[in-house]
């Protein structure tokens, strides 16, 4: 198979320049980023002049995050001349088209350190300091260990010197790489993402966050609703109360008197016990009334029937009236309405549904 | 004005007209106007002669002499009986009359075209709405009559307020609830099957039952025939079944609750005064009472669910097993007209609406409270 390589003959930019600099630091031989748009250098509208630099145009036409930078490839026999040069433009150039996945650095430069602080304290800092770019060439025959560029930069720098200082020290004396930075940080995380599947995880980054962010925005709304749904405050009467003396209910009957304040019959039953029985009809929970003559409750509004003893016996009830706590401290009789005995679950004879009268 | 006519009538009628001679015709229609006397009366002399004799009560002549005796009889007896009047003057009970007047005029208005049509079937006539041509233009017909309506609606609404007073009562006291305490008056007939049955069933399912049979009619109930014509003959199950619910079971028990339902939900004759200390004995066994207890006669056993199988045996065969013999008997030419899932969506709201008659029946003879009763679970039946 004739090996041919394709070479960039012609190289325009199309409308919607973002105007990024990308492609300038990536070939500024033929791109020329200016105000508002980005422009072919006069002198690369030359296909001889473009060819050299087929590389270095495809990394910025892949680099262009708006893709409007567009070339003409023709094929020509024999192998890449840059193909030593550049370590992996090869895979690059016969990709040829952007639409090629990213050869990840074909033109990136040999790290160059800056020239260092332009603060002329800083120059004089570390002109006496113990450092160079080139071992050999430094002043102090002493060898550079691991420890020493550090303690010479810590020398020439004032006592107790921010480790930010330190570090910006060192970096302009050549001793450290600078250490990257946001956006070399992103390139080398999309190293071998398409522009698709990058801009495919950003999105979904954002929308995980959108999405989260209204989510917590909702249970918020929830949490409210449900705090503006319970009552703030609950006229409630405590669920215990005193009932008056043992000896208010001497007579067998049904005393009414905390009917009104408290829901509650205490019934002196014929057996000889006390219980406190709640005024509340099992049916559907209107409040019965209490008929001597006829020694029953007996609920108006569907004519449910209860014994003395809160037995239901007439009418729809289905169970008995419900019994309340009742307990005798000293000679006091007090009722909880917070505990229930019902008749139906065996409830009833427990200790707490009655005390002896 | 027409309170003031009333308060004229009431005084009237409390002094002169309220004579012994009365008595016994008092007596006479307070004992049938208990509920197991009154619900099979107007079950059996009036709802099924509606149906047997249609063609000929329908007549106009007959029609409005029912009429002219119904009023007689229903606004007549303000005059003889003050706790009577009463009730039917009181301002919620206005749309009693009403109502009941509306259904009389409409159920006559359907009986009575009805029997026409049934009529001209039967001699082989085209119908009297065949070829006439019902078409109505919007404007000026449909839209003339409801500027009337809203008209007289206006009218009456606002002379109803002026004339009525609200029926508005002391603000509410949890210590002295109103005795008795009534629903609304179109409610009455739900309070009414409360009496019988629990809050869940009478509360929640039979009116969901309502709800979902009426939505499922038009689905369920395919015949084509009375489509845009009155006929009884061609659909007799049909009419009779809806008129069933909806005059039995609603109307009338409406009438019940607002004229038979007295203090502690008590049962009161129309002419009978009020009594709140009247006692009554109402005692309900249920249905395990009587199968273990007087039937086997031994005690209740302790496990509820053996305790109530027969309860739960007997339902189980009311609403699963009934509706299967129905469709292989008498039922047979329905089920296979209608299939059979249409079938047991009308047959499950039949015996469940069948259900209700059954409770009231077996309350008034046998004293029966529920026929499945588990407490232990708020689950009665």
């Amino acid at each position: 198979m004739a090996e041919t390589h394709k070479e960039i003959t012609k190289v325009w930019i199309a409308p919607g320049c973002i105007v990024c600099d990308a492609c300038e630091t990536d070939c500024p031989e033929v791109f020329d980023v200016q105000e508002e748009t980005c422009v072919i250098r006069p002198q690369a509208n030359n296909a001889d002049f473009t060819k050299p630099l087929t590389p270095s145009i495809i990394t910025a036409a892949e680099g262009c995050p708006v893709e409007v930078i567009k070339f003409e490839t023709i094929d020509v026999e024999g192998p890449e001349p840059w193909a030593g040069k550049e370590a992996e433009g090869a895979g690059a150039g016969s990709s040829g088209a952007a639409s090629g996945k990213a050869s990840g650095g074909t033109k990136k430069a040999a790290w160059t350190p800056p020239e260092g602080p332009p603060d002329p304290k800083w120059a004089g800092l570390l002109a006496n300091a113990y450092t160079s770019r080139d071992p050999n060439a430094r002043r102090s025959s002493e060898p550079l260990t691991a420890k020493a560029p550090p303690e010479a930069i810590k020398r020439a720098l004032p006592k107790g010197a921010p480790p930010d200082a330190i570090e910006a020290a060192m970096v302009g004396s050549g001793f450290a790489k600078p250490r990257p930075g946001v956006v070399q940080k992103i390139r080398e995380k999309t190293a071998g993402m398409s522009r698709r599947e990058a801009l495919a995880a950003g999105i979904s980054a954002v929308l995980l966050v959108a999405w989260g962010s209204l989510a917590v925005a909702f249970a918020n709304g929830l949490g409210m609703l449900q705090n503006y749904l319970v009552p703030k405050v609950i006229n409630e009467p405590p669920s215990v109360f005193r009932a008056g003396k043992i000896s208010d209910y001497a007579e067998v009957g049904v005393y009414e008197q905390y009917k009104g304040s408290n829901g509650v019959w205490i019934v002196h039953e014929h057996d000889g016990t006390l219980v406190a029985l709640s005024d509340i009809c099992t049916h559907l929970g209107c409040i019965p009334n209490w008929l001597p003559a006829d020694q029953k409750f007996k609920c108006p509004c569907h004519g449910s029937g209860y014994y003395m003893t809160g037995v239901n016996f007439e009418g729809p009830a289905p169970r008995p009236l419900e019994r309340f706590k009742i307990y005798l401290d000293g000679e006091f009789v007090f009722v909880d309405k917070s505990v229930k005995y019902r008749q139906e679950l065996k409830q009833w004879g427990l200790p707490g549904s009655e005390i002896a009268v | 004005m027409t309170s003031l006519l009333l308060n004229t009538l009431a005084m009237a009628g409390k002094a002169p007209m309220e004579s012994p001679a009365w008595d016994g015709f008092k007596n006479l229609v307070n004992a049938l106007s208990v509920p197991e006397v009154s619900l099979p009366l107007i079950f059996f002399l009036v709802f099924i002669p509606m149906f047997v004799f249609y063609k000929w009560w329908t007549k106009p002549a007959v029609a409005a002499l029912l009429g002219i005796v119904f009023c007689i009889f229903y606004f007549g007896s303000m005059l003889i009986d003050y706790d009577y009047l009463l009730i039917v003057t009181k301002a919620d009970n206005v749309p009693i009359t009403i109502m009941l007047v509306g259904v009389g005029v409409t159920l006559w208005v359907a009986f009575r075209r009805a029997a026409i049509n049934d009529t001209a079937l039967a001699q082989g006539k085209p119908l009297p709405v065949e070829g006439k041509d019902d078409k109505v233009l919007v404007w000026p017909d449909l839209v003339y009559t409801e500027m009337l309506c809203l008209i007289l609606g206006s009218i009456i609404l606002v002379v109803w307020s002026i004339l009525l007073r609200a029926p508005l009562e002391s603000p509410a006291n949890p210590l002295g609830p109103p005795n008795p305490s009534k629903a609304p008056w179109y409610f009455l007939g739900l309070q009414e099957m409360l009496v019988y049955f629990d809050p869940w069933m009478a509360g929640v399912i039979l009116p969901g039952m309502i709800v979902s049979g009426l939505i499922g009619m038009p689905y369920f109930d395919t015949n084509p025939k009375g489509n845009g014509y009155y006929t009884i003959k061609e659909r007799p199950f049909a009419i009779f079944t809806w008129l069933l619910g909806f005059i039995i079971l609603w109307v009338v028990l409406i009438i019940f609750g607002t004229f038979l339902r007295g203090p502690n939900w008590n049962f009161f004759g129309p002419y009978q005064y009020w009594d709140s200390h009247l006692s009554v004995p109402l005692t309900n066994i249920n249905l395990s009472d009587y199968v273990w207890v007087f039937g086997l006669k031994q005690p209740l056993p302790d496990n509820p669910f053996v305790r109530e199988m027969p309860g739960i045996i007997f339902v189980i065969f009311w609403v699963c097993v009934l509706p299967v013999i129905l469709a292989k008997t008498i039922m047979r030419k329905m089920y296979n007209q209608m299939g059979m899932l249409r079938f047991a969506y009308m047959a499950l709201h039949l015996v469940i609406m069948g259900m209700m008659p059954l409770k009231m029946v077996l309350r008034w003879v046998f004293t029966l409270k529920y026929f499945i009763y588990l407490p232990e679970f708020n689950l009665n039946l």
